[in-house]
């Protein structure tokens, strides 16, 4: 896994299946610890972004294996990410790798996608109940579409449930703060510690 | 009187002129502002050129102004490719062989067609009134070229047939017209360094393009490989250019253009183009607008003349104090003040100060400089603050800087001297 070695993950997976191994011990033993393993190697500059892409894509790949058993056993409640760019922005590199690292560390991910408005994100967060709502912006013009959508979110009375994250080039702690967002990373590898902090610690 | 090329020139070379060099980007600034009908009462009526001749400010024309092409949209029309023409190249490059090119939609979404012996492939973007008015002159890439294994080969037919010849009369003429009020960069053969950096930044997105790096790592080399012939060509057709300034690749990111990667893919083609510009009494900028911490040996030790665009903390990792002390040696920092300072959003009046006062202390003796806003004056700045940055690098810009000595001259201090220096018994 650590390689991106999807086909030689998926017949590790299928082999433990077969031994017995439980899908869930599988997913969290395996899978995601060894994305920690990943995350952390990543931190400390062992490896780069496409090892971390590549052992997320292969991860995303056996998560199809593991799904039909998962299935049957008892559900552990997945944190859920709506995750997009907003309003007048098309830029998604930022926001395509955070959603990638993401869901390769086991959260499950909705992707907005780009040039989202505000009133789609909230419509989208009422459909889908996240309990993170990431916003990326690379343009300093559309920054303020951030707020708005946190403004929203309160006049919904959503504020409590949803934990607000926001990143990009031009945004910064302090404008994290001034729009009353709960976290802010300054690139993808932290984008994913600061998520977990977020579904850790109560609203 | 030394003027604004004169001194520009001069730090690019390494040497000590008698102020450090203002030139800030307004391009975006302006068209957003423009179009949206909020540019500043006073500058209504200006290009950006003459706002900042105004203001005394050198012209910016490193990057291309992409907003200003020589005969219309046509130019950036194979902007999804990576192929423009814009007034800062001393060539003009057209497909050869067999290429035929349809374009269906306009501006703000086209489709465009590449029809070869090989297949065809296609693009979709464009760039809409919404986007300009956001502070873009750069059309979006909806949809890349790459879509499948068989499009490697229509792309390496298509550019291994383009062909380029010596064409500066738009240089020139552009050169003409922007005087000594600035240096004009002339353009390489794409905003990517290397021909391995072009497909990275142009032909796929960016998560893809990784996936494909190890997937078709085989079909990826060997489209580079038939596109460098293009980038052979127009490092010839500059050489032998009266361009005394070169912009050669843009976007250095130690993610998307990790260290290994950097080192193998991007450097040594900046080196190449470095030696041989170098050789030809030409200097060599890049466009290094992006988070370097991990590059910056790479970048120091690439060979090029100039990092342009440098952005510091607080957009990125690396303090502008850290950028001067390990590149001064060998690099002249071209930008140095990220935009965010610029913003209220991000930034209150004291940050602002207090990144001005730290930027005067950090960059003693103040050689190897060139200040300006990295990458561009965002679209929502503060203009009294780009104002108040050109004032104050008037007034403590003077070389040489002595380290830590840089203060703002408080107005209380100043109207002290004023008042002194008034009186006559205080002189004899």
């Amino acid at each position: 896994m650590i390689a991106g070695d999807g086909a030689a993950l998926d017949a590790r997976v299928r082999e433990l299946l077969g031994g017995k191994v439980s899908a869930r011990e599988i997913l969290d033993r395996g899978l995601i610890a060894g994305m920690e393993v990943i995350s952390d190697r990543f931190k400390t500059g062992e490896v780069f972004i496409p090892e971390v892409l590549l052992a997320a894509r292969a991860v995303n790949e056996v998560l199809e294996v593991l799904e039909p058993h998962l299935a049957g056993e008892k559900q552990q409640e997945t944190s859920r990410v709506l995750i997009g760019t907003v309003k007048g922005d098309l830029h998604d590199i930022g926001k395509n790798m955070v959603a990638t690292m993401l869901r390769g560390v086991g959260f499950e991910i909705r992707d907005a996608g780009i040039n989202v408005a505000s009133e789609e994100f909230v419509r989208q967060a009422e459909e889908y109940r996240p309990h993170i709502l990431a916003m990326s912006a690379l343009l300093t013009t559309t920054m303020p579409e951030m707020k708005k959508v946190v403004d929203l979110l309160a006049r919904k009375g959503m504020r409590r449930s949803v934990r607000v994250l926001v990143g990009g080039a031009p945004v910064n702690r302090k404008f994290a703060d001034d729009i009353g967002a709960d976290g802010y990373a300054p690139d993808a590898g932290e984008a994913v510690a600061v998520a977990r902090d977020l579904v850790a610690s109560p609203s | 009187m030394t003027t604004h090329k004169e001194r520009m020139l001069a730090a690019m070379r390494g040497e000590m002129v008698d102020v450090i060099p203002f030139v800030p980007r307004l391009d975006l600034w302006w068209l957003a502002n423009s179009l949206g009908g909020t540019l500043p009462q006073r500058y209504r009526e200006m290009t950006h050129d003459q706002i900042a001749q105004a203001n005394g400010w050198a012209l910016y024309k490193m990057v291309p102004d992409f907003a200003s092409v020589i005969s219309g949209p046509e130019d950036i029309l194979h902007r999804a490719i990576g192929l423009y023409r814009f007034r800062q190249a001393v060539y003009r490059w057209d497909f050869g062989g067999d290429v035929e090119v349809r374009v269906e939609g306009e501006g703000g979404q086209q489709r465009v067609e590449y029809r070869t012996p090989r297949g065809t492939v296609s693009t979709l973007g464009g760039l809409s009134e919404e986007m300009k008015r956001a502070g873009a002159s750069l059309g979006w890439t909806q949809e890349h070229v790459i879509k499948q294994p068989a499009d490697y080969e229509v792309i390496g037919y298509i550019f291994e047939h383009i062909e380029v010849r010596p064409n500066p009369g738009n240089f020139l003429a552009y050169a003409r017209e922007v005087g000594e009020d600035g240096v004009i960069a002339a353009g390489g053969p794409s905003l990517a360094a290397s021909p391995m950096h072009h497909i990275q930044k142009e032909f796929l997105d960016p998560t893809r393009f990784f996936f494909e790096y190890q997937d078709h790592y085989g079909l990826m080399r060997n489209l580079a490989e038939r596109i460098t012939p293009y980038f052979e060509k127009v490092l010839g057709a500059i050489a032998d250019s009266p361009a005394e300034v070169v912009l050669w690749g843009a976007n250095y990111d130690d993610m998307l253009t990790y260290p290994p990667y950097f080192e193998r893919e991007i450097a040594p083609w900046l080196a190449r183009a470095a030696e041989t510009l170098g050789a030809r009494g030409k200097l060599v900028a890049t466009h290094t607008d992006g988070e370097n911490r991990g590059l910056m040996d790479l970048i120091r030790d690439s060979g090029v003349h100039v990092a342009e665009s440098v952005t510091p903390h607080p957009m990125t990792k690396v303090d502008i104090a850290e950028y001067y002390s390990r590149w001064r040696d060998k690099l002249t920092i071209m930008g140095g003040i990220p935009e965010c300072v610029l913003l209220e959003e991000t930034a209150s009046e004291e940050e602002f100060e207090a990144f001005l006062d730290h930027l005067f202390e950090s960059v003693a003796p103040g050689d190897r400089l060139i200040l300006g806003v990295a990458d561009s004056v965002p679209p929502h700045a503060v203009f009294e603050r780009l104002v108040r940055l050109g004032e104050r690098i008037e007034s403590e810009g003077g070389l040489p800087l002595a380290a830590g000595a840089a203060r703002t001259i408080s107005k209380q201090r100043l109207e002290e001297v004023a008042v002194r220096i008034s009186t006559p018994s205080a002189t004899p």
